[in-house]
C-alpha cells in the first residue's frame, strides 16, 4: 500500500514540475523570438536552394524591406505634418490640452480624441517601419510564388497603416473645419 | 517515511529538469535563456533608393499658415505602382 501511494506521489510531483517546465518555455516566447525561428527557418531552407535562386530572395527581401522603408518615411513625414497642424490650431484656439494619464480617456472631447488618434496612426507607423519581413520558403520551385506572398503581405500592412493615416487626418479636419 | 517522501520530492524535481534540458536538446530549440536583444541597428538596413519624382517638401506650419490646406494637401500614397511593379519584375525575372 505505502508503496502505491509512493508511486502515485512520485508521478504527481512529476507532472507538475513537467507542466511547469513546459509553461516556462512558451511563457518566454517573445515576437523577436518569433522572428529568430523564421529567420531561422529560413536560413535552413534556402541553403538547398540554387545561388540563382538565393539572390532572387536576397534582392527582393531588399527591395521589400526598401519599400516599407519608403513607405513608412513617408507616412512619418505626414504624421508629423498633422502633429504640426493639430499643435498650431490648438493654439490658435487657446485650447488646454489635459494631461493625459495613459490609463483614463475623453475621447468625448474632441482635441483628446484627435490627439489621441494622431498618437495611435503615429505609433503605427513606427511599428511599421521597425517591421522586418522574412520570406517564407515552401520550396525552390515556388520562389516566385514565396516572394509575391510576402510582397501581398507587405501591402496588406501599408494599406492598413495607410487607413490609420488617412483617419487621423480626417478626424483632425473634423475638428478643425467644426463651426 | 518523512525521509522518503522528501527523497521522491528530490528526484521528482531532478528527473523534471533532465527531462525539460534533453528535450531542448534533441530538438534544438532555443533553452529561453536570456540572450542580447536585437538592436535595431543590427537589422538590415535598406538601401536609400533615390525616387524619380522628388515631392514638394511640406513646410512646417507657421502662425500664418492656413491650416486647411495645409491639411488637405496631405495625402498619404497607397504605392500601388510600386507594388504592382514589383510583382511583376519577381515574374518577369
Amino acid at each position: 500500500m505505502e508503496s502505491v501511494r509512493l508511486y502515485l506521489l512520485t508521478s504527481l510531483l512529476l507532472l507538475i514540475i513537467l507542466s511547469l517546465g513546459s509553461n516556462l518555455t512558451y511563457a518566454r516566447t517573445t515576437p523577436e523570438d518569433i522572428l529568430n525561428v523564421q529567420r531561422e527557418t529560413y536560413n535552413s531552407r534556402v541553403s538547398s536552394y540554387s545561388p540563382e535562386s538565393k539572390q532572387k530572395l536576397e534582392t527582393y527581401s531588399q527591395k521589400i524591406a526598401d519599400l516599407n522603408s519608403e513607405a513608412t518615411s513617408e507616412y512619418e513625414d505626414e504624421m508629423v505634418h498633422q502633429g504640426q497642424i493639430l499643435d498650431e490650431y490648438l493654439r490658435r484656439q487657446g485650447i488646454l490640452e489635459r494631461q493625459a494619464d495613459g490609463i483614463t480617456r475623453n475621447l468625448s472631447d474632441p482635441a483628446e480624441n484627435a490627439r489621441y488618434w494622431l498618437t495611435y496612426a503615429h505609433e503605427a507607423v513606427a511599428y511599421q517601419a521597425a517591421k522586418v519581413y522574412v520570406i517564407n520558403l515552401t520550396g525552390q520551385t515556388n520562389v516566385n510564388r514565396d516572394i509575391t506572398s510576402q510582397i501581398n503581405i507587405l501591402q496588406s500592412d501599408l494599406s492598413i497603416l495607410r487607413g490609420k493615416v488617412i483617419k487621423s487626418q480626417n478626424i483632425i479636419k473634423t475638428l478643425i473645419t467644426k463651426k | 517515511m518523512k525521509k522518503t517522501v522528501f527523497l521522491v520530492i528530490i528526484l521528482s524535481i531532478i528527473m523534471g529538469f533532465a527531462i525539460f534540458f534533453i528535450d531542448k536538446l534533441i530538438n534544438k530549440k532555443d533553452l529561453g535563456l536570456i540572450k542580447p536583444s536585437i538592436s535595431f541597428s543590427n537589422l538590415a538596413k535598406p538601401t536609400s533608393t533615390p525616387s524619380p519624382t522628388p515631392k514638394p517638401p511640406l513646410l512646417p506650419i507657421t502662425e500664418s499658415s492656413n491650416l486647411e490646406y495645409e491639411l488637405n494637401r496631405l495625402s498619404p500614397p497607397d504605392y500601388q505602382t510600386e507594388f504592382n511593379k514589383l510583382k511583376s519584375d519577381v515574374n518577369g525575372d
